[in-house]
């Protein structure tokens, strides 16, 4: 048992940011998750360079899969919440935030690599880029004032006026760092839960017992499993990620409407 | 708590390639592959309204050739029927006309031949008259009286006309 | 020992921390099927609505899993 933990705390420790090639994270250290991170970069404008000379209005191959990705996006995403103007225009930054983090979250999935998206210096940075990019919509939409007063709902009481405010303002500075530590969370978590099944399998094979063995086997079943799950969640982040993103964009789109 | 603090290389370098990525993306990559899907959709689309026009057009022309073609069996009909009529017509004239000759034949040498029979009735008459004459006097070999002979010629008359008759 | 009791914190915060959002994803789910079964050609719509409704539950459980980082480091 005290095995165990010495392996977990090794996962734990292998799971955390490390840098590479020096001995101390400084500003511009490349860590073990930003490595991946620039992997899943050059992944991405690989497929999407490869794939886009493939197109043809007969679609097979690598095109079929760019294009079924891409109208996924735009259409089943943007122009579904956003309409057809507002998605189409928006698309490129909702594109870009969902097959990156996509790119990343699968990259982390293949055995020794690590999902770009697993630590959260990345996650909350996008998330902020949010932020960001939704509030500058709205500003320039609606004007400061009118956005700014959007906060508080029309009809509300002058004296609730203060605190409605207050509360709406911290939920709009929550939503940056919720988007990023979930998509963190989920990445890590499901990291952890696969080394903690991969810590259950090298355990049973070490000290191989008949009983031992019925547990190796039913955690190298839960691994595979889990593996499976966690190509779902993958996905799944990237969508809520997107979602979120173009939930928020709306929102901002249409402040001066509530 | 160290695990949810953000490291600055980190956000750097999320925040670099996440940049050059929306650049490369939205300039480069999404473009055409976006033109792509609109035009396959224009295209698809496009070709679905030609079809529905051809198929209205299709319709059309179907309904207008079936219409003709009642019209024309109407029409044959029609002239059938006529052709019809009109045979039938000839027909009955042809007939009655073909009786009436019949007739008017058969009436003709019903008269020929009567007459011919009164001729013959006649003639034989005449001739029995004389005959019965000539051989009563040969037989008889005697002159007969004036008012024998007369009674003679009459009874012979009344026995070749009851004869005739007969 | 004062290491302990800020794990335990922690365990304990993120746990029941995320009872209610658990509660609450359960209920989400629940209810968008039923949605879909009554009008099953509203799927789509229902599927997104109930994606962003699952994140900000989430968002709840999350509150639970930074606090929990934070008690661990005390």
């Amino acid at each position: 048992m005290e095995n165990m933990g010495h392996m977990v705390e090794e996962l734990l420790h292998e799971l955390s940011v490390l840098p590479l090639f020096s001995e101390h994270i400084g500003t511009f250290t490349l860590t073990n998750y930003t490595f991946f991170l620039l992997i899943a970069l050059a992944l991405t404008v690989t497929f999407f360079m490869v794939s886009t000379r493939r197109l043809s209005l007969v679609p097979k191959g690598i095109g079929n899969v760019v294009e079924a990705g891409v109208s996924f996006v735009r259409d089943g995403l943007c122009v579904d919440i956003l309409g057809s103007e507002n998605g189409r225009k928006y698309f490129p930054f909702i594109g870009t935030i969902f097959f990156f983090v996509l790119f990343n979250n699968l990259l982390g999935l293949i055995p020794g690599s690590l999902p770009g998206t697993g630590t959260i210096g990345v996650t909350v940075t996008w998330g902020l880029i949010v932020f960001l990019v939704y509030n500058s919509i709205g500003i320039r939409k609606n004007g400061f004032v009118t956005y700014i007063k959007s906060f508080v709902p029309s009809g509300t009481p002058l004296l609730l006026m203060p605190l409605i405010f207050l509360l709406e303002i911290v939920s709009h500075f929550l939503r940056p760092i919720t988007l990023g530590i979930r998509l963190y969370a989920n990445m890590y978590a499901g990291h952890i839960m696969l080394g903690i099944f991969t810590i259950l399998v090298t355990i049973s094979i070490e000290h191989l017992t008949p009983g031992s063995a019925v547990t190796g086997v039913l955690a190298f079943a839960m691994r595979i499993i889990m593996h499976g799950f966690e190509v779902f969640v993958a996905v799944l982040q990237a969508y809520i990620f997107s979602i979120l993103t173009t939930v928020y964009i709306n929102g901002a789109l249409h402040a001066s409407e509530h | 708590m160290e695990a949810i603090i953000p490291k600055v290389p980190e956000v750097l370098v999320a925040l670099a390639s996440f940049v050059v990525l929306f650049v490369l993306l939205s300039k480069v990559a999404f473009p055409p592959v976006t033109k792509m899907l609109d035009e396959r959709a224009d295209k698809i689309r496009d070709s679905l309204e030609k079809a529905e026009e051809t198929r209205v057009e299709a319709e059309r022309l179907l309904e207008e050739y079936r219409v003709q073609m009642a019209e024309a069996r109407t029409e044959a009909a029609k002239v059938i029927e006529q052709g019809r009529t009109v045979a039938e017509n000839m027909k009955n004239e042809i007939v009655a006309k073909a009786r009436e000759e019949a007739d008017a034949e058969k009436a003709k040498a019903i008269e020929a031949i009567q007459a011919e029979k009164a001729a013959a009735m006649s003639e034989l008459q005449a001739s029995v008259a004389d005959l019965s004459v000539a051989v009563a006097g040969k037989i008889i070999g005697q002159k007969l009286t004036a008012s024998d002979h007369a009674a003679l010629i009459e009874r012979s008359i009344a026995e070749v006309g009851s004869l005739n008759e007969k | 020992m004062e290491g302990s009791l800020s794990v335990l914190g922690a365990g304990l915060a993120f746990g029941i921390g995320a009872i209610g959002p658990a509660i609450g994803i359960g209920m989400i789910g629940a209810k968008t099927i039923e949605s879909m079964a009554r009008q099953p050609e509203m799927a789509g719509k229902l599927q997104a609505t109930m994606f962003i409704a699952l994140g900000m539950t989430e968002a709840i459980a999350l509150l639970g899993f930074v606090l929990a980082f934070v008690l661990m480091g005390a």
